[in-house]
This record gives structure tokens, C-alpha cells and sequence, in this order.
């Protein structure tokens, strides 16, 4: 059997495949214990975790473990670890929408968060970066958001390893929490200063006078961006970048090479 | 068999007659319309229930229309026959079905009911449906009926305001991801107006507009006049008319729109599309509906990529809240992917823009109905994972 099995693992690296860390089984009972440790009732009996992959915007994204019992949703990364949950489930008792505030104060909203989050093995070096109380938005009931986010050498990070959850106001019941891992940030390399960013910024959005820019760390995920952050983003790894604003749009500049990550500009609101 | 003949032994010799007589008698009972005509109603209003197969069940009227995935179909039939099978069936298809085994335990019926729940994009939009129900009696062998036909009715509009359009091309991207799905579409990306728009969207139950918009709210159309929610709704109530879908005088609801402009989901106005936010047979507000919109600037070179997400998993059968989860976790796994301003400051500073955040992009629905609007695959009144064209 041993033998067995040793070949069969070899076979599957030879085809390409990666080693699953966890099998289904594992990965439906692991994302019961997490659902649990959330406060979370969870029925992973009837509804076995999926092993599957998803292409975004001609993306591939790293294998998951899905599990959705109608109310709930969540996702596990290969090894076990907790990327996402959603409360799915219809509101039929309506108590999102009373007056009701559990967190008055906000240190209490993010203590009562970060014990929550705690159960489920978190990134660290993370800093409490927004929280905000949200009203009735849609079909949600009122909510606080909360982020946290890195900040690597001392500068801002757009993302990578984050926590961006959502509490129900009235109960602090989870409503969402949206987990990023295993990213790490390039050492700071600066070779544009933050004039010659301006100017490659007006050079790619012409007609613009007036420039702004912040250094901050980020990728892009797209394969037209430039080699070198292309290469970094499969490592999974973000480099600091100028992020150059003006009235109509913004340019991100790569602090190393000068290059274009990416730009914008916003719709304008009409009169 | 044998229990039911044994049962019976005490009444051997008139059994037989009364059995003729009660089925005379059952049949001159039946009202001109009662015998399964469908489209009117016969013998409801007390008495015996009506004789024969009845479609749909208890001779309630047909709908005008099959549009949209939560579409209802039901038979009953009481054919003075114990009955072994029975069958509902749209255009050939079986969708609900019944069978007891006339020589085992269960006692055969001597009335029926089945029905289904399905999704009308399983074929074609102005595809004419019937429906068709088959019976088995025990004695009397096969009895089958059909009415319609019900026309389907599955059209999706794609209106972009030129900068965008030059900008990105959402329609063609909501193209592209609803090719093959059975509905018929209509795309512009010029400068259209007010009267256009509303003209298109009236048959139209898939919306999605991409434009310049505003808290106030509003958003412009392509001509840059600007369209506000009481223009929705005044125009969808025209487009209803009278009555209540799916037996309203006038066009199906719009199950869902998705409208990329700034800001116009700060507010839940543009659900006036949605109008009535009823069906007839008076479940939940909004059911099988909802609406997605931006708290946010957004960007207007990226209304392809949001709509890829959103319409790509609505196109495989996901549900609309489901959808909105899975673009949560995208933004939040995938940095870099999509962007916004919170605030559009003249400056100065300036403001850059972000990436796009969870609660950024809003989903208006009922919250006792949980987001569960299909666009495709039958409405399960749940967001779990697609499981068919019917129940």
C-alpha cells in the first residue's frame, strides 16, 4: 500500500498536478471546526467541500475548497486555511433592522472582530487600518466594516495579506470576512523620484496640469503589466509603486523602473 | 390490487353499477370550461372539484407568458379511475411525475396534482411552450391532455454611455458571457436616450447600463439626458400595465439590472426597475429580483472586467447574492484587480484611486428573499449552487 500510494504521488508530480494537503474529507470537517469556532452552524455533512479552481478575468487562481450549504459560504485554501466566508442565509427574523447597537463605542467593534478572527489563524503583521458603521445597504443589514492591513518598511500596502470582515451592528454576528495570505512586500528600491513620476503620469493621461504622488505598495495581476511586476505578482510578492493622481484619473508608476502598471480615470459625476 | 378488490367483495353484485353511475353523474357535473380548457375557470365555486386532468391545477388560468426562471406549471387530474401514473410534461419534456405500483402497498389515488418550478431560458426566447399531462387509470388505460401554447419570453438590453463604451466595452463582455443562454439581446453603446432605452427595456427582464452617474441620483443616458428612478418607474408601470406578473396585461418584471455609474447604488432608488416587486401568486417582495450598484467612483475603463465577473457567474447559474460574494473574494484574493475613489476630491491633493473594496458594489434586494434571483437555472428560493433547468 505504502508503495502504492509513493507511485501514485510520483505519477501526479510527473502529470503536473501539485500533492493536495488536504483531501475532501479533511477539508469538509476542517471547514466545520472553522464554522463552529466562528459561531457558525455549518453543515458539512450534507454539503462536502469542493475541490475546484476559478479563472477571473482570464486569471488562474489558486486551487480552493469550497462549501455551500445555501447559507452559508466559504473557502479554504489547500491547506486548510480559512480565505473567505459569507453569511448566504435569508434574514427571516429581520433583526439586523432594529435600532439596536451593540458596539457603541469602537474599540469594542474591533475587539469583539479581532477575538472573532483570531479562531482562524490570521496573517500577521497586520494593523488596524478602516472601520466603518454602514447603514442599510441593499439587502444587508447594517454593518461595521472593518480592515487591517500591513504596512511594510512603514509605508501603505493595497492589500496582499488583509482582513477585510463585516459585523452585524445589532449582534455582532458574522457577516463576511475575506482573508488574503502568503504575500510578502520588496524591500523599498527607489530609483524615480516623485517629479519624474508626475511627468510619466502626464505623459500617459495627456492634458493634465496638476499631479500628486504617494508611494504605496501594490501589483497587477493582468499579463500586459510590465515583466518585472508580472514577475513579482507570481511570486506573490508586491513592489512599491507611485501612485500619481490627478482631477481626472490616476497613474501608477513603478518606483524601480518607471514603467506603467496602471491607470484610470474616474467616470465624472454629471450635472 | 387484491386488498383493494377484497375491500369491495360486500358490494360485488351493484359495485359495478354504482361505479357507472357515480362516473355518469361526475361527468354531467362538469361545467363547459371544467373540463381542463385552462384558460377559464369552471366549477370552483363549491360543489365537487372539477372532473378530468386539469391544467393548470384546479383550472386556474395560464399565464401570459413564461419569462425569467422562477415560471410555475401544474396539472391535476380526477379521472373516476385509480390512477397508477401520471406525467407533466412542457414541450415533450417530462418535469414532475408520479407513479404507484398498482399491485403494492400504497393505495392507487383517485386524483392527482403535479407541478414544477423551471427556468423559461431552457429554451429560446418566443418559443412556444405546451403543456401536457399524461394519465394512467388502473381500469381505463391512458387519458392525456395538453393546452397552451405559453410563449417564452428572455430578453437581456446592454445600454453604454459612449465614454465607456469606447473606454471598455461592457456590452460586448455582457455579450459574450450571455451567448448561448437563450436570451435575445439588444446592445447599444451610442448616444441613445431616455425614450430608447425605456422602449427596449419594455419585454426586457436582463438589464445592464454602464454610464456617467450621480448620488443625486440619476445617471445620463447616451445622449447625456439625464434618467431618474421616477422615470423608471413610470415607465415600468406602463410597460406592466394592468394585472400582476405573470398574468399582468403588459410586459414581464425585470429580474435583474446591473447598473455600472457612480454612486448609484448609494441609495436603493433605481429598484423602481423592479416594479410591481410581485407575482401573482403573492410570495415575498422582490422575488426572483434584484438590483446591483456602486457606492463608489468607477472607473470607466473598467466596466468589462466588473461586468465579466458579475455577469459570468450569473451566466453559469449562480445566484445574484452568490455572485456578489464571489466578487468580494476576488477584489479582496486578487489585488490590483479592480479600482475606485471613495471620494473624487478636485484636491488639492487629489485623490488616487484604490482597489475596489467589499461593500463597494451593493446588491438591492428583499432580505427575507436572501439575493437569490437567477438569471439562469431554475429559482430555488436559496443560494445554493446550480442544480437544473427545473425542480
Amino acid at each position: 500500500m505504502q508503495k502504492r500510494t509513493i507511485i501514485l504521488g510520483l505519477a501526479a508530480l510527473a502529470c503536473g498536478g501539485y500533492s493536495q494537503t488536504l483531501s475532501v474529507q479533511q477539508a469538509s470537517a476542517r471547514g466545520s471546526a472553522i464554522a463552529l469556532s466562528l459561531g457558525v452552524q455549518l453543515n458539512v455533512t450534507q454539503f462536502p467541500a469542493v475541490r475546484t479552481q476559478r479563472s477571473i478575468l482570464g486569471i488562474q487562481q489558486s486551487p480552493y475548497f469550497e462549501v455551500n450549504d445555501g447559507d452559508n459560504l466559504m473557502r479554504l485554501n489547500e491547506a486548510g486555511q480559512l480565505i473567505a466566508y459569507a453569511d448566504l442565509s435569508r434574514d427571516k427574523t429581520r433583526v439586523g433592522y432594529s435600532s439596536l447597537n451593540r458596539f457603541t463605542a469602537d474599540e469594542s467593534a474591533w475587539k469583539h472582530m479581532e477575538n472573532l478572527v483570531s479562531k482562524v489563524a490570521p496573517p500577521s503583521g497586520l494593523f488596524r487600518s478602516s472601520l466603518k458603521r454602514v447603514g442599510q445597504v441593499g439587502g444587508a443589514p447594517p454593518l461595521i466594516r472593518f480592515t487591517l492591513l500591513p504596512r511594510p518598511f512603514g509605508y501603505e500596502a493595497e492589500g496582499g495579506n488583509i482582513i477585510s470582515a463585516a459585523i452585524r451592528r445589532t449582534d455582532g454576528k458574522l457577516h463576511s470576512l475575506y482573508i488574503g495570505r502568503g504575500w510578502t512586500y520588496e524591500k523599498p528600491n527607489i530609483k524615480i523620484s516623485a517629479t519624474q513620476a508626475s511627468k510619466i503620469a502626464s505623459s500617459a493621461l495627456p492634458g493634465i496640469a496638476t499631479w500628486h504622488a504617494t508611494l504605496k505598495y501594490t501589483t497587477s495581476p493582468y499579463s500586459h503589466a510590465p515583466a518585472e511586476i508580472v514577475k513579482l505578482n507570481r511570486a506573490k510578492t508586491m513592489r512599491l509603486c507611485y501612485y500619481v493622481a490627478s482631477q481626472q484619473g490616476t497613474v501608477v508608476v513603478d518606483s524601480v523602473t518607471g514603467k506603467v502598471v496602471a491607470k484610470g480615470a474616474a467616470e465624472k459625476h454629471p450635472h | 390490487m387484491r386488498h383493494y378488490l377484497r375491500a369491495l367483495r360486500p358490494l360485488s353484485r351493484v359495485w359495478p353499477i354504482l361505479l357507472m353511475l357515480l362516473i355518469v353523474a361526475a361527468a354531467l357535473s362538469q361545467s363547459a370550461g371544467g373540463g381542463g380548457g385552462g384558460t377559464t375557470g369552471g366549477g370552483t365555486t363549491g360543489g365537487p372539484a372539477p372532473f378530468g386532468i386539469l391544467i393548470p391545477a384546479g383550472n386556474g388560468p395560464l399565464p401570459n407568458y413564461f419569462s425569467g426562471t422562477n415560471c410555475r406549471v401544474s396539472g391535476s387530474a380526477q379521472i373516476g379511475d385509480p390512477i397508477t401514473y401520471a406525467c407533466l410534461k412542457l414541450n415533450g419534456e417530462i418535469v414532475d411525475e408520479f407513479y404507484c405500483d398498482p399491485y403494492g402497498e400504497e393505495v392507487m389515488p383517485m386524483s392527482i396534482a403535479l407541478g414544477t418550478v423551471f427556468d423559461s431560458s431552457h429554451w429560446p426566447n418566443g418559443t412556444a411552450v405546451s403543456i401536457t399531462m399524461d394519465v394512467v387509470g388502473f381500469y381505463n388505460g391512458l387519458q392525456t391532455k395538453t393546452v397552451g401554447p405559453v410563449y417564452v419570453r428572455n430578453k437581456l438590453i446592454m445600454f453604454e454611455h459612449p465614454d465607456l463604451h469606447t473606454a471598455s466595452n461592457g456590452n460586448g463582455t455582457v455579450s459574450t458571457k450571455m451567448t448561448g443562454k437563450n436570451y435575445s439581446m439588444y446592445s447599444n453603446g451610442g448616444s441613445w436616450n431616455p425614450s430608447t432605452y425605456f422602449s427596449e427595456m419594455n419585454g426586457a427582464n436582463a438589464v445592464f447600463t454602464s454610464t456617467h452617474g450621480n448620488p443625486a441620483p440619476f445617471h445620463i443616458a447616451g445622449d447625456g439626458t439625464a434618467i431618474y428612478p421616477s422615470d423608471y418607474e413610470s415607465n415600468r408601470m406602463s410597460h406592466i400595465g394592468s394585472g400582476i406578473p405573470p398574468y399582468n396585461s403588459g410586459a414581464p418584471s425585470v429580474n435583474f439590472m446591473h447598473l455600472y455609474a457612480c454612486n448609484c447604488g448609494d441609495t436603493n432608488d433605481f429598484i423602481r426597475v423592479c416594479y410591481p416587486y410581485y407575482m401573482q401568486w403573492g410570495g415575498v417582495w422582490m422575488e426572483n429580483q434584484a438590483m446591483m450598484a456602486y457606492t463608489c467612483f468607477v472607473p470607466i475603463s473598467e466596466a468589462d472586467d466588473n461586468a465579466s465577473l458579475i455577469w459570468g457567474d450569473l451566466a453559469a447559474g449562480y445566484t445574484a447574492r452568490s455572485a456578489q460574494i464571489m466578487f468580494e473574494v476576488d477584489i479582496v484574493s486578487t489585488p490590483g484587480l479592480l479600482h475606485k475613489w471613495d471620494t473624487y476630491s478636485p484636491g488639492p491633493p487629489p485623490t488616487p484611486w484604490q482597489d475596489m473594496e467589499p461593500g463597494d458594489l451593493a446588491l438591492f434586494y428583499d432580505p427575507t428573499e436572501g439575493g437569490c434571483m437567477r438569471v439562469k437555472t431554475v429559482y430555488t428560493f436559496s443560494n445554493v449552487a446550480p442544480v437544473g433547468w427545473f425542480l
